[in-house]
């Protein structure tokens, strides 16, 4: 009779355990979100809190099914706010990831200290080349392209596609302009192009007319440029004044050189510029997640969603799938080498990562067109599962020689 | 339109003495509760607060020490700050040198970047000055931006590590914490003693007079080319304290707005006074890093709260503290001497 009693009871604490354990609640994820909410990129980091907000909303207050605190801090966009927010966030607010931050110092800043703090870090913004080549790191993963990635397959259309000869290139005059176009010029001359003009100019320059007049546009096919935001824009806007757009030349705007957030204010006369991004908001029926995110954030705060902010959403959507299947959060190595060996349904498409923890995804060039008196960025190409290497081997792209003012240079 | 130097001229010695002396309790006061930091709070973004009001005060006196003390508008300072913080970190970084001498040729080249500077820019005064100083930050931040090799450009600078003196390793953030603060220290006791020497009595005249020193003999190129590098070899420590305690450098650091920010530092907490700097650093540290987690328009905040400052009490918190104290001692000597004050005589018969 004690045996039979001893053995119910038994069965019981087990069963008993056995249903703690399916039925307790996962402990909170916090996640602390680095974005700048001041500074000339603030409109970026209104939009990523809002899309934080949607995830909550949208998602049950659920990341991977562990109830989730979002923490949404002010990067400034500088590197050393950067570092001091990343430390409010481990040290007071306890994260267990970090998202961000939205620029490359700040980017080097923050993953030494959560190197030491082993944090997390996840990068969804920052593009410098070497986060994720030499300076790769077990706690850092990196679903955004870095500089040279969305570059390298523009080169490619530009001289198997288009079949351009000959082309000036223009890009910034600091490591992201340097590293972007010289991924174009790379690719652009193994392909047998030939770069014959290439500037590199300061960020807060506000008239480029000298340097448009300066262009060879009677001895090249194309004109190549690479900037962002408000530069972007005028650039775009001199180039129509000046009457590139009439020329008989191709332009080619590298990565955010056209983005959809700043379209209206791009003349008409630039329909037919293209550019390479691994993001495009055409509803084309092609991503229910996608049109469906992009509906709900238009609804939400009235914008459409920039490439910055799916960025920050696919973020949530990879480690939302990587969670899904953890029981308990605790180690950052751990859980990069989960992330790095998954393959993710995102906003971007499919997603898988490569050893350095850099994202492996599809690049669409898009062209420029003009749809019922709007301004999209149409797909008309796509490259997939496009790595951060190109097609060349990773071991002799990161020893030889990196991306420079100089190199390559113009023969 | 007034001169910008004359913001700086105390408007009466009742309200802003031109001596420091008094204010030593304070500054020992507010020197110590910063020391006291660690045993208080244990929270290590706290010891980060602290720390980062220890490295920008040293900053904001060596503004005070041009502003406040000889009525020179330094906006430069972020440029020797920059320049030791990365000569500091290259030195760390590149070259493999010992701490000892990596931060010591790094302070002497802060050092020699101020004298040759002042060299050449001290020949002005006012607006020309302010002006010429902003330049001066904007070659230091061309500088790190554009060599790469050397700088990291828009990359920055890492990798930086911190020392190990006498077997103390400052690796660990409480220890490296009390290693800023002893350098905090003695920056206010050489700052002290500087600018209540007889030397910096001198600088009290070229503030106050300018013509009537140079009239009694004095070499007024001098006095400011002493003064200006001694500011700057602070600037140049406060980055090494910086680089030390971020492990990280970038060209953000070295803008016209870290710049500002720091002149503002002491503009808020009041100029001439040395506690002041200290005040406001405390104070913009502390809001920047508070309100920014709470809303998006804490540079409002700080904005509305500079122009209050400006409009209400021009010099900072100090002296809107001897304005009040002023206004009560007023009070009390009326009261004692049986005086009535002008409102309560409308209604004597």
């Amino acid at each position: 009779m004690k045996k039979c009693i001893a053995l119910v009871l038994t069965c019981i604490l087990v069963l008993a355990s056995l249903g703690t354990a399916a039925f307790a609640e996962k402990e909170t994820i916090k996640v602390g979100v680095l974005t700048p909410l001041t500074g000339l990129t603030a409109a970026n980091g209104v939009d990523v809190s809002a899309a934080m907000e949607l995830w909550l909303e949208t998602h049950d207050h659920k990341l991977g099914g562990f109830p989730v605190e979002i923490i949404v801090e002010d990067d400034e966009a500088d590197a050393s706010a950067s570092l001091t927010k990343a430390q409010k966030l481990v040290e007071m607010d306890e994260v267990d990831i970090i998202i961000g931050p939205s620029m490359t110092a700040g980017l080097y800043s923050v993953l030494s200290y959560c190197e030491e703090m082993e944090v997390l870090l996840f990068t969804p913004n920052a593009a410098g080349d070497d986060a994720t080549m030499l300076q790769a790191s077990d706690y850092l993963v990196r679903s955004a392209p870095s500089s040279s990635h969305l570059t390298h397959p523009l080169a490619d259309f530009a001289a198997n596609e288009l079949g351009l000869k000959k082309v000036a290139l223009l890009g910034y005059d600091f490591l992201y302009g340097y590293e972007t176009t010289g991924g174009f010029q790379k690719v652009f001359e193994d392909n047998g192009g030939q770069v014959i003009w290439k500037q590199l100019i300061p960020n807060n320059l506000t008239d480029y007319s000298s340097i448009i007049s300066s262009i060879p546009f009677d001895e090249v096919d194309a004109l190549v440029y690479v900037l962002s935001g408000g530069n972007a824009m005028q650039f775009a806007k001199q180039l129509a004044e000046y009457g590139v757009t009439d020329m008989d030349i191709k332009v080619l705007a590298g990565i955010a050189s056209l983005e959809e957030t700043f379209l209206s204010e791009i003349s008409p006369e630039c329909v037919g510029f293209y550019t390479s991004q691994n993001w495009h908001s055409v509803a084309d029926g092609t991503n229910a997640r996608k049109e469906e995110m992009m509906a709900a954030f238009t609804k939400k705060t009235g914008n459409i969603v920039s490439t910055n902010t799916a960025q920050y959403w696919v973020a949530m959507e990879i480690l939302d799938q990587a969670l899904a299947g953890v029981e308990e959060y605790s180690d950052a190595v751990d859980m990069v080498q989960k992330i790095r060996a998954g393959k993710y349904d995102t906003l971007f498409g499919e997603i898988t990562f490569d050893q350095y923890g850099e994202a492996i995804f599809d690049v669409y060039i898009r062209e420029l067109q003009q749809i019922d008196g709007q301004l999209w960025n149409i797909p008309v190409k796509t490259y997939e599962s496009v790595s951060q290497f190109w097609t060349y081997d990773p071991d002799t792209f990161m020893n030889g020689e990196r991306y420079s003012a100089t190199y390559p240079p113009v023969k | 339109m007034q001169r910008l130097e004359n913001l700086f001229k105390h408007p009466g010695r009742r309200v802003l003495p031109t001596s420091t002396t008094r204010y030593l309790p304070a500054l020992i006061i507010i020197s110590g509760l910063i020391g006291l930091i660690p045993q208080i709070f244990s929270n290590a973004y706290i010891h980060t607060l602290g720390s980062l009001i220890m490295i920008y005060g040293v900053l904001a006196i060596s503004i005070d020490i041009l502003a406040g003390y000889i009525g020179l508008l330094a906006l430069g300072q972020s440029a020797f700050f920059g320049f030791g913080a990365y000569t500091c970190g290259y030195l760390l970084t590149a070259c493999k040198w010992p701490h000892e001498w990596a931060i010591l040729v790094a302070l002497i080249a802060s050092g020699i970047l101020a004298l040759l500077f002042g060299l050449i820019t001290l020949k002005t005064w006012g607006n020309t000055f302010f002006m010429i100083t902003i330049a001066l930050v904007q070659v230091i931040w061309g500088l790190a931006f554009k060599l790469t090799p050397i700088t990291g450009g828009d990359n920055g600078m890492g990798g930086i590590r911190r020392p190990t003196f006498f077997g103390i390793k400052f690796a660990n953030s409480i220890n490296f914490y009390y290693l800023l603060f002893a350098v905090f220290i003695l920056v206010i006791f050489l700052a002290y003693r500087f600018v209540n020497s007889p030397f910096g009595l001198t600088m009290h005249g070229l503030r106050e007079n300018r013509r009537r020193m140079r009239a009694l003999g004095y070499n007024i190129y001098a006095h400011k080319l002493t003064a200006y590098v001694f500011a700057g070899l602070l600037a140049g420590l406060s980055g090494i304290m910086y680089a030390l305690f971020n492990r990280f450098v970038s060209p953000s650091d070295i803008t016209t707005m870290a710049s500002s920010t720091a002149f503002l530092m002491a503009l808020l907490g009041g100029c001439g006074t040395l506690v002041g700097p200290i005040i406001g650093s405390i104070i913009i540290t502390l809001l920047k890093n508070y309100i920014s987690s709470y809303t998006a328009r804490w540079t409002m905040v700080m904005g509305g709260l500079y122009v209050l400052v400006v409009m209400l009490s021009p010099g900072g918190v100090v002296g809107a503290y001897h304005t009040i104290c002023a206004a009560i001692s007023r009070k009390r000597k009326g009261k004692v001497s049986g005086k009535i004050p002008i409102e309560e005589r409308k209604d004597t018969p």
